[in-house]
């Protein structure tokens, strides 16, 4: 009817700007990314590439990090060193090797994670373990606790077990802060499988890791789905820890690989280009997790929005 | 107290018709009542009524307006729904206030008419408890005083007695029925419950698919339905249909036949209550035999289950008698007790 | 062995690997922070005892209090900003309708990049000679025409251009929280609402916003915990100038520990930022307490 119609309207126009807005920031850093330098640099920036270049990603993906190892000091995080073509710069560190850095994080996470989370989220559901309900609080406590509070004990500590400025150690970190999502969501995809499906294959004479294997997991695959994508999340994006427990430049990850360019240089830099490469570069991955698991993400955080 | 007509009301769910071309007229501070099975579109008719849905064709009218067009807000109709919808967040008077508080109306007057309501429905007691902590027919009342403060032109009920106990709803119909005439508010009620309908109504609209198929008062209903479906959906238990032809003029069937004379040739359903089927001696004149496939004993009556080729038969024989199962009985009736359907339009022939 | 001993070692077992983990990388070093705080550690040389010394030393010194009063007027005006986004798309996502899906995934998209690369988007977009945001603010007439317009000078300024930058970034889970809470309203109390004569406005009033209570609840509490610990936005896009005017706890904690080592102090740094949280999220439970 001709009355509701206005209605209509006024929603599409109003999400319609919306949209605009919130892609924006992302189109244009996009669009910066691959822009020649001479349309980049000015005050009067285009709406649109009228050129096109691929040499910011070419610049920083190619760096030559082997250059640098041999002539970088131990404790001097932010060497500069003078790169060809800018003048000055404080890349220490090729993007495909800081890519490929946070990329061995964020997989050793994602496995271990689910891992982690699948045994112990089926170990409380389906066993009746002393104090049951205990260990589960214990375990979702970490979300409570601000990571800041924590990081001169855990530095002390990774010192001790020779964890500093290592992938595993990293690794370790990100699991234990995945921890909290992660066994609640194993538990609560676990619990929603009625007992008599173990019991029957108990029964049978399967062992207990052949019903994990066979018709637990399966049957938990959105948990375990939404448990990678978070551990995802949490471990590509994090930038704290990656900052204060790697040191040396090869193993740097890619936020701080990004930030380094972004914070050294002044703004007559050509550093923007690489910048917005950069930005680019280390947005791909996520979105396209999210583009593919876009609902695991909304049910993590659904799924404890019921539990408050 | 204003009317309400339906004239032509169309409501299509892309290809699905829900209310088909339905007409109504309903008298000003009349109670009717919108039965049928789930499905038949009188749910849908009401909300039509309310505005919560859109009109595909056709035109509602209250009194004189034609409030088509007019939003919910403005239609000054009340509704009570099934589940009630009390706002869990509010109390009992804060729920029963809400009405007047949108009117705007000053806080004396509010407080007036909250009390003169919640006397009504014996909820003075209630007024500052929340929705949770009452029981299933104190919140139907509290739905009842809500729709009531107000003073609507028309009282909408959806189901509003289905999820109570069966004691309870009996009670609430004597409530809803002593409330209707102290109010007089022009009222359409919707159920599925024939006995509700029976009871409460000035007319009924019986429903089926989406089409009205017969609007009288119960007792014009009951005696006299229009349709199959109408006879059997009216009265408890439901009236027995047998299907067969009539063949020189003579009723017969798999087991059933009539000896009397029928103006009519060809296919035919013959329908006949529960109560008016005798059993008889074997020997005594009998329109056919059948077994018994179960004994009912209700405390009033015994109700005794027949299966027939593909049909079956329920006879409500006296309280005192006992049948066996697997027994032959014989039965008789008489013409002036039967009902004739045609077998295709299902439309009654008066025969 | 009986069966159930059998049952509660196998359990153990299994939940064995998520408890080393708690213990030695969150239990251990939470344990182990209040145990460094009372503590002076000096470069060289053993640990030693100074009981509550270093909050005193924190307590006195100015750059604490600094620090600490931009990171609650920083909490105070973003909290507000996320959260008036987050209701409004909220709000709109709630239709049922061709599309909403889609927007909705759009306002959620901001959440899933990192806050890093976030920082270096909005970085450049605030950039003082090259900015769109810049050229935008000129064109509208802020600043000089030939010349650079920063944000960054001023510590009120620079703290409103990142508060925009974290809108729109964490805008969208607070969104999808508040959906959550959105949906679960039952239909019938708009329609009742409605029917009973409120216009739109009202019954959002009246019957959505008190149902909503507990996702605000949780939203808020998010959201403050979040901007409380805030670090890596201001670290990247102000450095925490001019002047150290927009320099958070963290910052500072961080800074003391890795760049001073002056361990005990900001262990004891991290165990005050650690109670206000909890002190805080207390208060906020507190008055939300009651859902309806």
């Amino acid at each position: 009817m001709k009355k509701y119609s206005g209605d209509w309207y006024w929603y599409y126009v109003i999400n319609s700007v919306l949209v605009i807005l919130i892609l924006f920031p992302i189109y244009w850093t996009f669009i910066s990314s691959v822009k020649k330098p001479d349309e980049l640099i000015t005050s009067e920036p285009t709406f649109y590439p009228h050129t096109w270049t691929w040499q910011y990603y070419d610049r920083i993906w190619n760096y030559d990090t082997a250059v640098l190892t041999s002539a970088t000091t131990a404790t001097n995080n932010s060497s500069k060193k003078i790169h060809k073509t800018t003048g000055s710069v404080t890349q220490t560190i090729g993007i495909d090797d800081a890519f490929t850095n946070s990329a061995i994080v964020s997989v050793g996470t994602i496995i271990f994670s689910i891992i982690v989370s699948t045994f112990a989220g089926y170990g409380l559901t389906f066993f009746r373990i002393p104090f049951k309900e205990v260990l589960f609080i214990l375990l979702i406590t970490p979300i409570l606790v601000p990571a800041i509070s924590l990081i001169i004990p855990i530095y002390k500590l990774l010192k001790v077990l020779g964890l500093t400025d290592s992938y595993l150690g990293l690794i370790f970190l990100h699991t234990t802060a995945m921890l909290p999502i992660g066994v609640f969501m194993m538990r609560n995809a676990f619990s929603s499988i009625p007992n008599s499906l173990r019991e029957v294959a108990l029964l049978e004479g399967t062992s207990e890791l052949k019903i994990i294997g066979n018709v637990m997991l399966p049957l938990a695959i959105p948990g375990l789905l939404t448990v990678m994508v978070f551990a995802m999340y949490i471990s590509w994006n994090d930038y704290v820890l990656a900052f204060l427990f790697i040191n040396s430049p090869e193993k740097t990850m890619l936020n701080i690989a990004l930030a380094k360019i972004a914070l050294g240089g002044s703004q007559f830099e050509m550093k923007w280009g690489s910048l917005t490469a950069g930005s680019m570069i280390s947005f791909i991955p996520i979105i396209i997790f999210y583009t593919l698991l876009q609902r695991y993400f909304v049910r993590g955080i659904t799924g404890s929005a019921v539990k408050e | 107290m204003y009317s309400v007509d339906l004239i032509n009301l169309t409501k299509k769910w892309g290809k699905v018709t829900a209310v088909n071309d339905v007409n109504l007229h309903i008298e000003e501070g009349e109670f009717v009542v919108l039965l049928g099975p789930s499905g038949c579109g009188k749910t849908t008719t009401m909300r039509l009524v309310a505005g919560l849905e859109e009109i595909t064709a056709g035109e509602i009218k209250i009194g004189d307006q034609i409030v088509n067009e007019i939003d919910p807000r403005k239609r000054d109709v009340s509704m009570v729904f099934q589940n009630y919808s009390l706002f869990p967040h509010m109390s009992v008077r804060n729920n029963i206030a809400y009405p007047l508080k949108m009117k705007k109306i000053p806080s004396a007057e509010q407080e007036k008419k909250i009390n003169d309501v919640s006397k009504l429905v014996e909820l003075q007691d209630l007024l500052d408890r929340k929705p949770a902590e009452l029981s299933g027919g104190q919140r139907q009342r509290v739905a009842l005083a809500r729709a009531i403060v107000r003073q609507p032109r028309v009282f909408l009920m959806d189901e509003p007695l289905s999820n109570l106990d069966a004691i309870l709803r009996v009670t609430m119909r004597s409530e809803l029925k002593n409330l209707h005439h102290r109010l007089g508010v022009t009222t359409i009620y919707v159920t599925h419950d024939q006995v509700e309908a029976m009871t409460l109504a000035s007319r009924i609209a019986v429903m089926s698919d989406g089409k009205l198929l017969q609007y009288d008062t119960p007792q014009i209903i009951f005696d006299e339905p229009s349709t199959k479906f109408v006879a059997g959906f009216i009265g408890s238990p439901a009236m027995n249909l047998i299907n067969g032809k009539v063949v020189n003029g003579k009723f017969i069937s798999d087991t059933i036949n009539a000896d009397f004379s029928i103006n009519y040739e060809g296919d035919i359903t013959l329908g006949i209550r529960p109560d008016k089927i005798d059993i008889v001696d074997q020997n005594s004149p009998n329109n056919g035999s059948v077994k018994v496939f179960s004994n009912e004993s209700t405390g009033e009556s015994n109700l005794i289950t027949c299966k027939m080729e593909d049909q079956s038969l329920i006879i409500k024989a006296d309280k005192n008698t006992n049948y066996e199962i697997d027994n032959e009985i014989f039965l008789n009736f008489k013409k002036e007790d039967c009902y004739f359907f045609d077998s295709k339009s299902e439309d009654r022939l008066k025969l | 062995m009986s069966r159930l001993r059998r049952e509660q070692i196998v359990g153990l077992l299994m939940t064995l690997p998520a408890l080393l983990l708690l213990s030695i990388f969150f239990l251990y070093p939470l344990f182990n922070s209040f145990w460094m705080s009372l503590h002076k550690w000096p470069l060289f040389g053993k640990p030693k005892w100074v009981g509550l010394d270093n909050y005193v030393w924190m307590i006195n010194d100015e750059r604490f209090w600094q620090c600490l009063k931009f990171t609650l007027v920083y909490t105070i005006t973003v909290t507000p900003m996320l959260f008036i986004v987050a209701i409004g798309t909220a709000l709109l996502c709630n239709v049922k309708t061709w599309g909403t899906t889609f927007f909705r995934s759009i306002y959620f998209l901001p959440v899933v990049m990192s806050f890093a690369t976030a920082s270096f988007v909005w970085l450049w977009l605030y950039s003082e000679w090259y900015g769109v945001i810049i050229f935008l603010l000129k064109a509208i007439g802020f600043g000089p025409e030939d010349g650079q317009l920063s944000v960054w000078t001023d510590g009120w300024t620079a703290m409103w251009a990142v508060n925009a930058m974290v809108t729109w970034k964490f805008a969208g889970i607070q969104m999808i929280i508040l959906l959550a809470g959105l949906q679960s309203i039952r239909d019938d109390y708009y329609e009742a609402s409605r029917l009973m004569g409120a216009s739109r406005f009202q019954t959002i009033w009246n019957i959505t916003l008190p149902l909503l209570r507990p996702s605000i609840a949780l939203a808020l509490i998010l959201s403050i915990a979040g901007s409380i610990q805030a670090y890596e936005q201001f670290q990247i896009m102000t450095r925490g100038g001019p002047m150290n005017e927009t320099k958070t706890l963290v910052m500072l904690t961080i800074g003391m520990g890795f760049d001073y080592f002056k361990l005990g102090p900001a262990a004891a740094l991290g165990v005050i930022i650690m109670s206000i949280l909890f002190v805080i999220t207390l208060i906020q439970l507190r008055l939300f307490r009651k859902a309806y």
